[in-house]
């Protein structure tokens, strides 16, 4: 191969000798190619992520122009109601380290005579994520059933729910 | 001498009559002039999200564009084709059908994802803002790069599968009326991307959860009394995210600008799926 | 190379405005392209479509019939492995199970309500946080490794509240009364 391609150079050398004149020897470019073998890579392949982050295309706006509706704001709020509820778990369980005996604490708190209303205001307060999270959790397994999916009945019952849980909370505070 | 005096009384009488045309002609065109006139423009603002891929550095901006309403068709999408036609050639949309069928125009209109095409245009005077689908890369102005979105309805063999080797189309599938009935409310479905991209759980996961468009059409070939891979189908769904990061916050079903319900098809797919309850058996065997 | 993807990237049409002639198409995708079997789904084709039953090229006639049965799938596999589907079956059991066990429990409080209280309790919750986790700490803005440490922090809170709400049930009071007690602190004497 190297052999032929050197002759061929040779070849193309004699001619050039014959059609151009000596100072012209000097600007014929004769160029050696160096013919490696390499192993054929893959193409390099880019996700649908990395494709758009490479070419810099911005994500279109989602929370703040998104117009807020029932059905979202309901579903945020039952999952964030039950982190609320997870953690008064979470408290309770710290506490249980530090307080030995609840009905002792439960006593010294109530020897503080704070006024009745306060306690109403943050019954109310503190019990209205778990009646919440309560109604809207018997809507989702109305759901998981298959029931209620039709957007006049998830509406209703979004309102019904709203209701209960509002009454419901009222209820236990006093 | 008499052919003279003719010929001048008919000269005069034409020019009168020419004249009095002219008077008419223009009585008639000062009337319309004013009946324009007194049509008042009646302009509501177009606020809209650019961005130029030439020039990336620049960030997305939202360029207000007034319009009058009372030279313009109904719907968003006469707007915004108004616009590009007189005020700005450069913004940039996908359109097709012009009547809510090909799913092209989808676009976040007012807070909401719907078809532009059948989106009437409010005539009170506030802004209306249009957003491209949310959560989606941009590649121009309205315009989502959505093939993440073609590649999940790829993914879940949107076509019959049979047992057997028998050719395709020298067999009649028989389907009963009831089994044909359960594809109602499926198979309308245009793909319009709406649902998907008004779900947040899509939004936060787009890449490995399919979204309701997919999940319902997964959901349509499963209950097709005719496709008999059923098993093969849902196991490759029992993933945590294919289909289980659905927490049926019901935007899909809200959004939907066809009026279906892909919250009510992921439900019952999550039943499916999970072993809980299994696919009627079809009502009417195919012709052998 | 990355660069190159950026400029070649710019200068294609958009996919929905034409298909484009296989003559315009990357080297790479039109050897796919030159087989009736495969459509040309998209123009921004830089995936290697994993085939499985590619049209050799020494079958020159195919029937459409064959084309749509060899259709090429890719199988985009990122979804993650496992069967959540009896986990996802578990969590409507406890939740449902959840609604009769609180109030009950707390009507008549007593050590085995208590720790079907505990126990379910802190199985929901795990659960409901985990599902939280998974949604919101994504690998795309977190990365790998922090997101996967997220959901074994997730175990660890769970086992630290069931640890404590156990110690509540039998070195103190008792759960339902603890609650009680609290939510009666006014009207204690």
């Amino acid at each position: 191969m190297s052999i032929l391609r050197s002759t061929c150079v040779l070849g193309r050398f004699a001619m050039d000798m014959r059609s151009h004149s000596l100072s012209k020897l000097w600007s014929t470019q004769i160029r050696v190619v160096n013919m490696k073998i390499k192993k054929a890579e893959p193409p390099e392949e880019y996700t649908y992520e990395e494709r758009n982050m490479i070419a810099g295309r911005p994500i279109a706006p989602y929370l703040t122009v998104y117009a807020p509706q029932l059905t979202s704001m309901m579903s945020i709020s039952h999952r964030f109601a039950g982190m609320i509820l997870s953690g008064y778990a979470f408290l309770l369980a710290t506490t249980s380290f530090y307080i030995s005996d609840m009905a002792e604490f439960a006593c010294k708190i109530g020897s503080y005579g704070i006024p009745s209303f306060i306690f109403f205001f943050f019954k109310l307060i503190f019990g209205f994520p778990a009646v919440y999270h309560l109604c809207n959790g018997v809507r989702h397994l109305v759901w998981d059933l298959g029931k209620a999916l039709t957007l006049k009945e998830v509406y209703l019952g979004g309102y019904i729910t709203l209701a209960v849980a509002g009454l419901l909370t009222l209820f236990i505070a006093i | 001498m008499a052919a003279v005096a003719e010929s001048l009384i008919f000269r005069t009488c034409k020019l009168s009559l020419n004249q009095v045309r002219n008077v008419q002609s223009t009585a008639v065109q000062a009337a319309a002039a004013a009946a324009k006139k007194e049509k008042p423009e009646k302009l509501k603002t177009f606020a809209v999200y650019r961005w130029n891929p030439d020039k990336p550095e620049q960030k997305p901006t939202l360029q207000e564009y007034e319009v009058d309403l009372n030279s313009c068709g109904p719907m968003v999408l006469d707007a915004l084709i108004k616009i590009k036609n007189e005020i700005d050639p450069t913004l940039t949309f996908r359109r097709s059908c012009r009547e809510g069928i090909c799913g092209s125009c989808a676009m976040n209109i007012g807070g909401v994802n719907t078809l532009a095409c059948i989106t009437e245009i409010d005539q009170n005077p506030s802004k209306l803002k249009i957003y491209p689908l949310p959560h989606m890369y941009v590649i121009k102005d309205l315009v989502p790069d959505l093939n993440n979105f073609y590649e999940q309805y790829r993914s879940i063999q949107p076509y019959l599968q049979r047992e057997g080797d028998k050719p395709a189309g020298e067999v009649q599938l028989l389907q009963s009326v009831e089994d044909r009935q359960k594809l109602d409310g499926l198979y309308e479905c245009i793909l319009c991307a709406c649902c998907s991209t008004s779900c947040p759980s899509y939004w936060w996961n787009g890449n490995r959860y399919l979204g309701p468009a997919v999940l319902m059409q997964a959901y349509r070939w499963v209950i097709d009394s005719r496709d008999q891979k059923t098993q093969e189908r849902l196991e490759r769904l029992k993933d945590p995210f294919s289909v289980f990061r659905c927490h049926t916050i019901l935007n899909c079903t809200k959004t939907c600008p066809k009026g279906l319900n892909p919250a009510r098809a992921i439900a019952e797919m999550k039943k499916l799926v999970s072993g809980i309850q299994k696919r009627e058996e079809p009502k009417m065997a195919a012709s052998a | 190379m990355r660069l190159g993807c950026a400029k070649v990237l710019k200068s294609i049409q958009h996919p929905c405005s034409s298909q484009l002639p296989t003559s315009l198409t990357r080297g790479k995708t039109s050897s796919l392209l030159k087989y009736p079997a495969v459509s040309s789904v998209s123009c921004l084709n830089f995936h290697k479509i994993s085939n499985e039953k590619r049209i050799a090229p020494s079958e020159p006639k195919v029937k459409l019939t064959d084309a749509v049965r060899h259709f090429s799938i890719t199988q985009p596999k990122l979804s993650g492995h496992g069967d959540h589907s009896k986990l996802w079956v578990y969590e409507r059991y406890v939740s449902a199970a959840l609604l009769g066990i609180v109030p009950l429990g707390l009507m008549m409080p007593n050590i085995l309500f208590d720790l079907l209280i505990a126990v379910a309790s802190v199985m929901h919750m795990h659960w409901g946080i985990e599902a939280i986790v998974i949604d919101y700490i994504r690998p795309i803005i977190f990365g790998n490794l922090i997101s996967k440490l997220a959901v074994y922090f997730v175990y660890l809170l769970s086992i630290f509240t069931l640890v404590g709400l156990l110690n509540l049930t039998f070195n103190n009071c008792g759960l339902a009364n603890s609650i009680k007690l609290l939510w009666r602190i006014n009207k204690q004497e």
